[in-house]
């Protein structure tokens, strides 16, 4: 018997809680008062049903119904609470992506690159590094037209 | 086919916040004690399930109008007390005013209209 109303309470507040569509605070503090109120009413009537519980606190299906309207200040909280969102998820996408290029770019640039030489290798100038203002890493291959093409 | 309403007892629901109020204007209470009061006070003519008082009261302190307290009274089990803010007794008499202009209002059109004499 007590199993069955042990039952019952859960099965309640079970549906009550899949019924309830507020906000996640607002849910909570819900939930705490409805166990309070259900634990003093369960010690004062000891034989209830889940039909009791239904007649006493409501119908856990009609809470999808209630319109809870949310006052202004809730309102402007939320939409604040979105656009701030939507700005660190942008900020932060946009300096991962710039990060990850200019990483990259200087990861390229010191594996070194190939130079073509035209002409006599003693007229070639020395490129300086833009990001380190340093001559030239070694380049991996240096071709020359005049001899190398020629082979 | 006529779209029904969805709300039933529609004057009942834009009573809640006047009856939430008013028991709460002298002392701080909690849920439970709210409706079974409100049930005793109405002598049963108006029952107010939790289901439907709960978020009236979330929405009340939200605007100001009340204040809560969280009290352990066991173990894993919080009781919350609802008190009356400053704003939320001027608020009461507003909707108290409101709520007797329209009283007074739908008793004139209903002599007037022959309804009641």
């Amino acid at each position: 018997m007590k199993h069955k109303k042990n039952k019952a309470l859960k099965k309640y507040l079970h549906d009550v809680k899949k019924g309830y569509h507020g906000n996640y605070k607002s849910k909570k503090l819900f939930i705490e008062q409805l166990k309070d109120s259900l634990t003093t009413y369960t010690k004062e009537n000891t034989d209830y049903t889940y039909e009791d519980l239904q007649l006493t606190f409501g119908n856990p299906q009609e809470l999808s119904t209630f319109s809870e309207i949310p006052s202004k200040t809730a309102t402007v909280k939320k939409a604040f609470r979105r656009i701030t969102v939507f700005s660190i998820i942008t900020v932060s996408i946009f300096l991962i992506v710039h990060t990850a290029k200019y990483f990259y770019g200087k990861w390229d640039y010191s594996r070194g690159y190939d130079i073509e030489i035209q002409g006599a290798p003693d007229e070639i100038d020395n490129n300086i590094n833009p990001f380190t203002h340093e001559t030239d890493p070694p380049a991996i291959k240096t071709y020359n037209f005049g001899t190398d093409y020629a082979k | 086919m006529p779209k029904t309403t969805r709300n039933k007892n529609n004057i009942k629901h834009g009573t809640i916040e006047l009856v939430l109020l008013l028991l709460l204007q002298k002392e701080q209470k909690y849920g439970y004690q709210l409706s079974q009061e409100l049930s005793d006070f109405s002598e049963g003519k108006y029952e107010l399930k939790e289901t439907t008082m709960y978020p009236t009261l979330y929405r009340l302190t939200q605007n100001g109008y009340l204040s809560f307290e969280q009290v352990k009274v066991g173990i894993k089990r919080t009781r919350v007390y609802y008190l009356i803010t400053d704003a939320g007794r001027e608020y009461l008499q507003k909707i108290i005013d409101e709520y007797n202009t329209i009283t007074q209002a739908i008793s004139l059109i209903m002599q007037k209209t022959g309804t009641i004499s």
